[in-house]
This record gives C-alpha cells, structure tokens and sequence, in this order.
C-alpha cells in the first residue's frame, strides 16, 4: 500500500504523462538522432532547472565517495560529484530515449542489444524446480530493459511495481512490447494473490528494492550508512521459499546493455525477523557493489540516507 | 458459538496479530472488524496480507485461489473463520 511519500520522489515539472508521450513520439517519428539530440537538450535543462533532484544526487554522491574514497580530500569530492551529477542527468535522458524507443512501434530486437553476464545457471537450476525467483534490482541503469531482456531470454518475468502516474501508459507498452507482465501493488493489498500465485506456478518476479516504497522497510548498512529498504521482497521470498537473484540491466554504450544475473541470495530458516534483515543486508551489499560500478546510471533522485 | 467455533475464532485472531506483529493480545480483537480499515480497523497492508494468505493455507490447510475470494475472505475474523469453516465442511 502507499502512502503519500511514494509520490512526493516523482514531482517534477517533466515528470508528466504528454512529456512521456510526446517523447514517445519523437522518438518513434523521428530519426534516432533527432530523438536523442533533443533529449540530451532536455536532459541539460532538466540538470539546469531540478534543484531538489541535483542535491539528492550531491548529496548521494558525496555518501558513496567518503565511504568508497576515504583518502580523497572535499575538494576532490565535490569536483568528482559535480562532474557525475551532469552525467547522470545526461544519462537520464538517455535513458528515457531508451524506454520511448522500446515502447515505440520499432522493432526492439534490431535496435537494443543485451549482453548477459553472471550466474543465469542458477536462475534456469530454480526454475526447472517448478517455483518461481524474485529479481531484485535497483534504481541502476534501465531497469525496464531489464525485464524485456529477460524475457527475450525465455523467462517468464512479471514485473511488479507502484504505478508511475506519469509514466505508466509507457510502462505498459514497454511490457506488452517486450512480453513481461505486470502487476500494480499501490491500489489494491489483493494484488499479492496474483504475486504468489505467479512465484508458485514458476514466474520470475522483477522488482525494485532500493527505495523504502512505504513503511515496511528495515535499515541495513549501505555504503557505510543505514539506509532503509522495503521488506516485502524479502518477506514475499521467504513465505514463497524462493531465492531473490539481485539483478541489473548496465548500459554501455547506446542501445547497449549488460544484463548481471547475481548468485541468488536465499532467506534463511529460523527467527523470520533475522533472517529477513540479513537476506536484505546482503542484497543492499550486492547493489552496493553495482551502483559504485555504475555511479554514471544510478538515477537515484531522492536522498538514499535520510529517512535511516 | 460452539466449543469448535470458538477455538477456531482464537486461532485465527492470534495468526492475524502474528502475521501482522500488532501489540495487542488476540482477544481484543472483535469479530467484525475491520481488516484494513485505517480509522476503523486494523488497518492492515498488502504484506499482511500476504503473510495472513500464506498462514490460512499453512495451518488450516485451506487455499484462497485467487484475488475475488481473497478480498471477501480477508476482510475480517468472521470472515475468514466462515471460510475455513465452509472449505473444510464444517458449516
């Protein structure tokens, strides 16, 4: 269920279902330069004109270097986050070019190329068990990419998410387009028969786990900090008895990614509150490790710390 | 309410306090309340929900198949008794 911090983190003046649409369009209309040359200009006023967004990033970036980068002085800090906050605004925009374009009418299969690194054995080993497994990612790279590349793999992936009341008529192309279902959990606590009953008949459920959604959510270590993430797919794992595979979808270069299928992580037996926080202490580790790989494409615009 | 019945109310309403952690005994909780009603009720959320589903399944041995009957079954103590009671013939 919601509660009214879920949409406070999505406010923003491009943040608006005719900007999805209409950059659907260009991108769908027009040629790929065209597309993406006005969304880099886009994406420059957005870096120019989002004062909250910037300082989340500022101050995420600043986190990450002080634990990851304890010898650099602030004035190397600063000049490295300056640098990545106007990357990642860039990047974003990207990004949103992507996900137009994978929403669009254009044959995904010949524009985006998915490369697969990672323990996929382990995810093809717990499906022929006849159960499901939950994808953990983060707020990394294209995370909807992320599905269509796994289904384009054969697997049958539902994506489960909060409904982006701007974005969600692109969501929806994205996954009718790629073949990945989906399942809405803000408006109705009965979605989550339609969850395990997918887990049990051998689905793969995808979702996002580095944003404490609403109040279901435990402080765990991350990247030297408390930092809260959702306890529901760590309950949802254990009640289901399913692994949670943390998962990314990098992008390398344009219309290129890396699909990283990490080892799965299991939720142990015994004191269910224990081994709940320590099956989510190991995922925030995990994405940890992939977010300092990939500072560029993390588009975390909220503060990560403060609600710890 | 008979011997049965009433064993059965306490069951369950010492599963939901469980599945929901709420710090109040079992007995305080009424039979017609609520489940998710914020102001209300209990004002339960779709985790608990998944931990009630999961539980019902696991110690009555009765299966909620899909979100329509989830959503008159887990609406209050009545009933969800009334459905273990009719999915195992008891009523």
């Amino acid at each position: 269920m919601t509660s009214g911090a879920l949409w406070d983190h999505s406010r923003h003046w491009l943040n608006l279902r005719p900007i999805y649409a209409f950059g659907e369009w260009v991108l769908d209309s027009m040629p790929l330069f065209v597309g993406y040359g006005i969304t880099l200009g886009v994406s420059e006023l957005a870096y120019r004109f989002s004062p909250n967004q910037r300082a989340s990033l500022e101050g995420n970036l600043r986190q990450v270097f002080r634990h990851t980068q304890p010898a650099w002085s602030e004035r190397e800090v600063e000049r490295k986050v300056g640098r990545l906050v106007q990357q990642i605004f860039h990047n974003r925009g990207v990004w949103f070019a992507d996900l137009s374009l994978m929403a669009g009418r254009r044959q995904v299969d010949g524009l985006f190329r998915f490369h697969r690194t990672g323990n996929w054995a382990a995810l093809e080993r717990q499906l022929a068990t006849g159960k499901g497994a939950i994808v953990a990612s983060a707020h990394l790279g294209n995370w909807h990419g992320g599905g269509v590349a796994m289904a384009r793999q054969g697997v049958p992936v539902r994506v489960v998410m909060y409904r982006n009341h701007a974005g969600d008529v692109m969501d929806q192309k994205v996954a009718r387009r790629g073949k990945v279902r989906q399942t809405y959990i803000d408006s109705d606590p009965m979605s989550m028969m339609e969850i395990i009953r997918a887990l049990r008949s051998g689905e793969v459920l995808a979702l996002l786990v580095d944003k404490p959604w609403d109040s279901r959510s435990l402080a765990v270590p991350f990247f030297g900090k408390p930092s809260l993430f959702p306890v529901g797919p760590v309950r949802l794992a254990r009640l289901a008895g399913v692994p949670i595979f943390p998962a990314f979808c990098v992008w390398k270069r344009t219309r290129e990614y890396e699909t990283v299928l990490c080892d799965p992580i299991e939720v142990a037996e015994g004191d269910p509150d224990q081994a709940e926080r320590e099956a989510l202490t190991r995922i925030a580790k995990v994405i940890e490790g992939q977010v300092a790989q990939n500072l560029p494409v993390w588009f975390n615009f909220t503060p990560a710390w403060t609600s710890a | 309410m008979d011997t049965n019945d009433a064993v059965l109310r306490e069951k369950v309403k010492a599963m939901i306090v469980q599945c929901a952690r709420l710090k109040i005994p079992p007995s305080e909780l009424k039979d017609d309340m609520s489940l998710f009603d914020r102001e209300k009720g209990l004002g339960l959320d779709s985790i608990d929900v998944l931990e009630i589903v999961v539980n019902i399944e696991k110690m009555f041995g009765v299966q909620i198949p899909d979100r329509e009957t989830g959503r008159k079954v887990i609406e209050s103590v009545n009933s969800i008794v009334e459905h273990i009671q009719a999915s195992s013939g008891k009523s």
